[in-house]
């Protein structure tokens, strides 16, 4: 309970950081062009309007990656090498997207506050969204094999059931984690990240305070099959404008186990998604740069 | 599968026949100057991503020179109003006329990200992300490129990349990213975005913006059931004190003193009285009422960027709350009897007005504030004010910061002037909570600005006091046995 000092782990941080960064391989897994044709995403920049490009992606359990092209109304499917193997059309712009391990795609169209399911022998569902969580709708994922859709205040909607799209679950505070835990992540006064550990009944288990500085946003990526806890971490540069992105890895006992530092974030467009967890730890990106589409990983070792 | 050169093929013919026959010319070109309030630049956006509709006919509708168009079906709702880089529609009644009988085919509805931010700040004229920082006697320039996580955003306020889109600010996510109220393709929506999409985003403020809930309002307290004591901000900055007893009715007085924020009044047991303002340098000053005979200011030394608010827990306490000075948090300090005033204590939180605090029962305080986003938020404390609960907030809007008290251990009475964003932003509104029920919310009409103010005579009887938009203070009362009086009764001049 509450065991976690700041220093403490200050400590670990200092001793240790070396050989955090060291835990982490990062590979470029491909570069895609930005057009309309097949092996290309799409990209519209002109001047006074809002930029449009690919707005989520996601990995799945066998490392095949999803991007929503939302410019040319597509689904494109890349190999873990990165080569495009398949591309789905749709007659709308996707805004996010979850695969699971059956093969179901989800899509959400925050125009129609809809999420469609697409099987993998062709059937076609979808279910209403409510307003609610069409407004704070942060990120479609699969938690244990079901389709949640978290909120930004903090909470989650389970959405599949059976592999099946349901109606609007109930809303659960917290982001699932392994093992019945929760948590629930908040900027605190003093802009550091606090990490809220609780049990199904929102009993607190533990409670972390990341030790970083001038923290401009923090979210729960997840947890790996072996209970690490990963956390994206937007921090504030100081003297210069923006911020840098990073992840955080805290071990099953709440330690630092490993930190990935200044990841490319020259995001050009919205995305739904910055990072992406998987279960064996790897850390997946889909990066629209000005240029190209950049697809990144940091495989842990 | 889509077939790529099929659809260039098919939006070359859309554009070429759309510059020929496009005779839809809209054209918002802009409102006169004046003062507006935050919550009316969220209505205004509201109305426009919360609206639903359904075209009558198959629509592609006109997204820009390289974005082609985007498909409305007619069989499918859709939220928000449509994007569309041309001419913006006046308002959202022409949208819908427009969408609800067209024959379909090429359209041009809808609106864009500079024009969806030129409405909602209600701008003399349409701008573009490239022209809106250079309209500096509309917009002040809260930082620079990249510096909207450096700064405190309020709802309402904008994040422009020059010569790309812009945003409104919506409210932060207790973990740090920002949701957006916005014009994007396909329609208008609310969406969260991370710092790192806002990297060459400029944060900035509509000018002129006025807040009826910095208007001053009256502080009433009662000492016994048969006496009111209400105190008020002159027009000479004077604290001004009307007295209601019940055999002589209402009198009016000063108390002297120059205030630049609302005073507060509080009665700890039955022939005391304890005003409180905030003096014009912020100092915090007492006037204490006892044998019949006030005090005169007395400085309490601390500097306060709020008017006070305070409470009594029992006949030998008084605890005062206030916005702190440079961090804009909630401050506590408590009085009593035999050891004098102990220290100020951050509670934390983010506000931009004064607190409120009640005390249901000895020990037990309550602190209410409205948020930076304007939303309630609750701290309590079950012991005096040594620990404290943590701030919680209710999740929805409140036009001005609450004013309350408590008729018994399981009761709370709130009242706060309604948000624009959820009708008449002048209504009074009333927010109850009792320990068997729960919290239940009221409507009690009325023209007011500033924070509303309560007192109650006995357990079964309140009376509150707003001023209203024609500068008159007026009185609603309460009983338990005949409920509210019928209307607000009109006190003269403020």
């Amino acid at each position: 309970m509450y065991h976690k000092s700041i220093l403490s782990t200050c400590v670990i941080l200092l001793i240790t950081a070396g050989v955090f960064a060291g835990r982490y391989q990062y590979q470029q897994v491909t570069t895609l062009q930005y057009g309309s044709a097949s092996d290309q995403i799409g990209l519209i920049i002109e001047d006074n309007m809002p930029p449009s490009g690919p707005e989520s992606f996601w990995v799945d359990n066998a490392g095949c990656i999803y991007v929503c092209d939302s410019v040319n109304k597509q689904i494109k499917k890349l190999n873990p090498a990165g080569k495009i193997m398949a591309q789905k059309a749709v007659d709308f712009s996707a805004n996010d997207i979850a695969v699971d391990d059956s093969g179901n795609i989800f899509l959400f169209d925050r125009s129609r506050r809809v999420i469609q399911q697409f099987s993998s022998d062709g059937k076609k569902n979808e279910i209403n969204i409510s307003k609610e969580l069409n407004d704070t709708a942060f990120g479609l994922k699969i938690v244990d094999d079901e389709l949640v859709f978290e909120t930004g205040l903090q909470s989650q909607v389970q959405l599949t059931e059976n592999k099946a799209l349901k109606s609007n679950g109930a809303v659960k505070n917290g982001i699932k984690g392994n093992n019945g835990k929760r948590f629930n992540v908040l900027r605190n006064m003093e802009r550091k990240g606090e990490i809220d550990v609780t049990d199904e009944n929102g009993n607190i288990q533990d409670l972390l305070v990341l030790p970083v500085d001038n923290v401009a946003s923090i979210v729960f990526l997840g947890q790996d099959k072996k209970g690490n806890s990963y956390f994206q971490v937007e921090i504030s540069k100081q003297d210069i404008q923006g911020v840098s992105l990073n992840v955080y890895c805290l071990n099953i006992d709440g330690d630092i186990d490993s930190i990935i530092s200044d990841i490319p974030n020259n995001y050009s467009v919205w995305t739904a998604k910055l990072l992406q967890l998987c279960k064996n730890g790897d850390i997946y990106q889909v990066l629209p740069t000005e240029e190209n589409v950049q697809v990144n990983v940091w495989k842990r070792k | 599968m889509f077939n790529i050169n099929k659809y260039k093929m098919a939006s070359l013919v859309m554009l070429i026949v759309s510059l020929a026959l496009s005779t839809v010319s809209f054209g918002w070109s802009g409102v006169t100057w004046g003062n507006m309030e935050r919550e009316e630049i969220v209505r205004i956006a509201d109305d426009m991503i919360d609206v639903s509709w359904r075209p009558l006919n198959n629509i592609y509708n006109y997204r820009s020179p390289s974005g082609g168009y985007t498909w409305f079906y007619s069989n499918t709702t859709y939220y928000g109003v449509a994007y569309m880089m041309n001419n913006p529609v006046d308002d959202l009644a022409e949208f819908l006329a427009h969408v609800n009988t067209t024959p379909g085919g090429t359209t041009y509805y809808g609106n864009d990200c500079s024009a969806f931010v030129s409405m909602c700040w209600k701008m003399t004229q349409r701008h573009t992300t490239s022209s809106i920082e250079g309209a500096t006697s509309y917009v002040t320039l809260l930082g620079s490129d990249g510096q909207c996580d450096d700064v405190s955003l309020i709802i309402g306020d904008a994040c422009n990349d020059n010569g790309s889109h812009i945003i409104l600010f919506d409210y932060y996510s207790g973990s740090g990213g920002m949701y957006s109220m916005e014009q994007t393709p396909a329609t208008a929506t609310r969406r969260y975005w991370s710092w790192s999409s806002l990297a060459s985003y400029r944060p900035l403020r509509r000018k002129n913006l006025v807040d009826y809930s910095q208007y001053d309002g009256p502080a009433a307290c009662s000492m016994n059931s048969g006496r009111i004591d209400v105190v008020s901000r002159g027009s000479a900055g004077q604290v001004k004190l009307r007295t209601w007893t019940s055999g002589g009715g209402w009198t009016t007085g000063s108390l002297g003193g120059v205030t630049n924020q609302s005073p507060t009044i509080v009665s700890r047991t039955n022939g005391i009285l304890d005003a409180f303002c905030a003096s014009t340098d912020g100092i915090l000053h007492q006037n204490h009422y006892e044998n019949g005979n006030w005090s005169g200011w007395q400085n309490l030394g601390q500097t306060l960027a709020s008017g006070p608010a305070a409470c009594s827990q029992n006949s030998t306490n008084i605890t005062i709350a206030a916005r702190g000075v440079g961090n804009n948090n909630v401050w506590v300090r408590n009085w009593n009897s035999s050891s004098g005033w102990g220290s100020w204590v951050n509670l934390g939180g983010i506000t931009y007005h004064s607190p409120c605090i009640v005390s249901r029962a000895s020990g037990t305080l309550d602190v209410f504030i409205r948020d930076g986003n304007g939303y309630l938020q609750q701290n309590s404390s079950y012991n005096g004010g040594s620990t404290w609960s943590g701030w919680a907030s209710y999740g929805f809007i409140i036009g001005s910061s609450p004013a309350g008290l408590s008729r018994s251990s399981s009761n709370v009475e709130l009242f706060y002037r309604q948000s624009f964003v959820y009708g008449n932003g002048n209504n009074l509104m009333g927010y109850y909570w009792n320990g068997a029920t729960g919290w239940a919310v009221a409507g009690h009409g009325g023209q007011m600005v500033g924070v509303p103010s309560v007192a109650k005579r006995d357990s079964n009887t309140m009376d509150v006091f707003v001023r209203g938009l024609d500068g008159n203070l007026y009185q609603l009362g309460w009983t338990a046995a005949g409920g509210w009086w019928t209307g607000f009764y009109n006190m003269g001049a403020y």
